[in-house]
């Protein structure tokens, strides 16, 4: 059932590299910031690779007559819509997890807070996907929900995204402050995977009305 | 088995779309529901599995009230609406799988009894509309529940197609089943439904609405 | 009145004439108190030894900040009332309070700007509290884009409830974990830049009557809101009902 979001993956993967390549290359490289970047300029594109791919994720099942037939099935509709979400971090968020050792050569990151890059994107993006579909719960049968959902949609990753970053670039490295930024990334996380499916659930149920 | 269905009525806050249906249906009854077009037809379809929501009325099975209760009309109906329910990027077998592990699979050879058994490795966006319709009425027809709940099943078929189908209709009537189907073909011996759309004259009050009423007719 | 379709008019019916009664005197208590506070704020109080006369603006400042978060709160209540009860008025309540909610956040922000520049050097600085802030103008704004997406009200008032809850859990999320994020596992005093908690009492009691003001600023502007929500919904409705 999750592998039906797969069609993306790929193009997820490929926009994602194109951008932290395009963005690397407006940057000046001799400032002496450029290494600080890194770590930001990932986050926001994974933020963003994310956010252009969750458009269908509702909508096509939709258009096609799916949805309907996934109401009436035996299976719960919040679990359905947390496989959906799942299903798009393992295909979205996990190559980019994955290619960040090779990205981070770009930016010349240390490996200390490579490790804390990437255990943060492991930690924080699958809040990212599940807010994508209560994101995409609330919009798919409206006009225009292409340009609606982001805008709903950014707010809710502020936080994820701060704290991501945050932790990475300091010169500080207590243990103890990194952990306490992961805890939160992962409390983040933990919240929307137990509270999004109900509330998205809400939302397409909305619509039967 | 009865299905009975008591006054009900559905639609958004600006106005009702569907009023006071009342209709009964037995085992091994066949309904079809007729009406022009625009009449409510296939909203009265979906209000009956759920995708529509009630505002008014019940829908009872002998004697149990399923009113808005999607999960367990899944297991007494079988609906196919006027979308197929097919992933076009996945394989004629991959969405039948699909549906079968969700919804059930028998050992039926309906894939053969449909001509479709050719089809099999074929991606669902390379099959023309009339086979798609077949691999959708080839999900219902494997596993069939008690009352089949069928939205112009036939549309885009061709006449060998549209016989089979019909002949798997009735055959699912004999065995006990039953059905409510919205077509324009015609199936002996069975009970109609007419929606009817009538309006009440406006006088100068604003009290002039819009209703529809149903006539139950044998 | 005729009872068309769906629509209960029983209860906007009451609250049109409550609302009435309520508006012209909320406005003119609006209206004193503003005046009073700020005109006493800013005239009658010594300036200060530090900040001179800017200081005068948290009397716009404050009591601004303190609606922004407020008015979201009670959006949040208003939802949960519409989702669970589906009672129309707290869904017109909330939709109706949204755009005040933005003006103050707009306002409260603007002027934080204007006094922190001459002040700490610097019209924005991304700390907790003002991060906050820019997360809460982007919440106000999609809620009333969402409003405006779709048609049927009922459904646009579930999609944005859904939307409000979801936003405020977030919000408390996001508080606890910059106060987690400060602190470690104990919570200290919470860190406000902006917010005087010595102010002395000379300065409080015109405060006191800006915020007073404001609050009825606001429920003057959201019962004139509502009631025009609701006689544009009777047009709509009659409209709806000579057209077919």
């Amino acid at each position: 059932m999750s592998f039906t979001a797969n069609g993306t993956a790929i193009l997820g993967l490929v926009f994602f590299i194109t951008v932290i390549f395009v963005s690397a290359l407006g940057f000046d490289i001799n400032s002496t910031d450029f290494n600080l970047i890194g770590p930001s300029l990932i986050w926001v594109t994974a933020l963003l690779s994310v956010l252009l791919s969750a458009k269908n994720l509702i909508q096509d099942d939709f258009r096609d007559g799916s949805l309907d037939l996934l109401l009436i099935s035996p299976i719960p509709l919040e679990l359905v819509l947390a496989l959906k979400a799942f299903a798009h971090w393992i295909s979205i968020s996990l190559p980019i997890i994955l290619i960040c050792p090779v990205i981070s050569v770009l930016f010349t990151i240390p490996f200390d807070n490579l490790i804390i890059l990437i255990i943060g994107l492991f930690l924080g993006t699958p809040a990212l996907s599940f807010i994508a579909i209560l994101g995409a719960s609330l919009t798919f049968s409206l006009r225009r929900s292409s340009i609606l959902m982001p805008i709903l949609i950014m707010p809710f990753y502020i936080p994820t995204l701060v704290f991501g970053v945050k932790i990475v670039n300091f010169t500080e490295n207590t243990n103890e402050y990194h952990i306490n930024g992961l805890l939160i990334l992962l409390a983040i996380t933990l919240l929307s995977m137990s509270v999004l499916p109900f509330a998205a659930a809400m939302g397409v149920k909305s619509c039967l009305k | 088995m009865i299905l009975k269905i008591t006054d009900l009525g559905c639609g958004y806050s600006s106005g009702f779309s569907l009023r006071g249906i009342s209709l009964n249906l037995n085992s091994g009854e066949m309904l079809i529901l007729k009406g022009k077009n625009g009449v409510g037809k296939t909203t009265l379809l979906r209000a009956i599995i759920g995708l529509i929501a009630i505002n008014a009325g019940r829908i009872t099975i002998d004697g149990v009230d399923v009113t808005n209760k999607l999960d367990v009309k899944g297991e007494i109906f079988s609906y196919l609406g006027h979308l197929n329910g097919l992933k076009s990027h996945l394989t004629v077998s991959e969405n039948l799988k699909l549906w079968f592990d969700i919804f059930g699979e028998s050992n039926s050879n309906v894939l053969e009894e449909f001509g479709i058994n050719n089809l099999i490795n074929k991606k669902v966006s390379e099959c023309s509309s009339g086979q798609k319709r077949m691999i959708a009425l080839a999900r219902v027809f494997n596993c069939p529940k008690r009352v089949l709940l069928l939205d112009e099943p036939m549309v885009g078929l061709d006449d060998t197609n549209k016989k089979k189908i019909q002949n798997k209709i009735e055959e699912h009537i004999k065995l006990g089943g039953s059905a409510i189907l919205v077509s324009h073909r015609h199936f002996p011996s069975n009970k109609t439904f007419s929606l009817k759309s009538s309006t009440i004259p406006t006088s100068s009050s604003l009290n002039g609405e819009k209703d529809l009423l149903a006539n139950f007719m044998v | 009145m005729t009872k068309n379709s769906i629509w209960e008019f029983s209860n906007p019916l009451k609250f049109k004439k409550l609302a009435g009664i309520l508006i012209p005197i909320f406005g003119i208590i609006a209206f004193v108190c503003v005046i009073t506070g700020l005109s006493w704020g800013f005239f009658y109080t010594p300036d200060d030894y530090k900040q001179g006369p800017l200081v005068k603006i948290i009397y716009v400042h404050v009591p601004s900040a303190f609606l922004a978060i407020n008015i979201y709160l009670m959006m949040f209540l208003a939802s949960l009332i519409w989702l669970i009860r589906r009672h129309h008025l707290s869904a017109l309540a909330a939709k109706a309070a949204a755009p005040v909610g933005l003006a103050m956040t707009f306002i409260a922000i603007v002027s934080g700007a204007f006094w922190g520049k001459p002040t700490w050097g610097t019209y924005w600085v991304w700390d907790p509290r003002l991060t906050a802030f820019a997360i809460l103008t982007l919440f106000y704004i999609g809620y009333i884009i969402l409003w405006t997406a779709e048609d049927e009200p009922d459904k646009a008032a579930d999609l944005t409830s859904i939307l409000c809850l979801v936003g405020s859990v977030f919000a408390l999320l996001s508080r606890y974990a910059v106060l987690f994020w400060n602190q470690g596992l104990h919570q200290g005093a919470s860190l406000s830049l902006d917010k005087e908690k010595n102010v002395a009492d000379v300065f409080y009691q015109p405060l006191l009557f800006s915020i007073i003001g404001f609050v009825f600023l606001f429920l003057f502007l959201l019962l004139i809101r509502m009631r025009t929500e609701i006689w544009t919904r009777q047009i709509n409705a009659i409209q709806q009902k000579l057209g077919k």
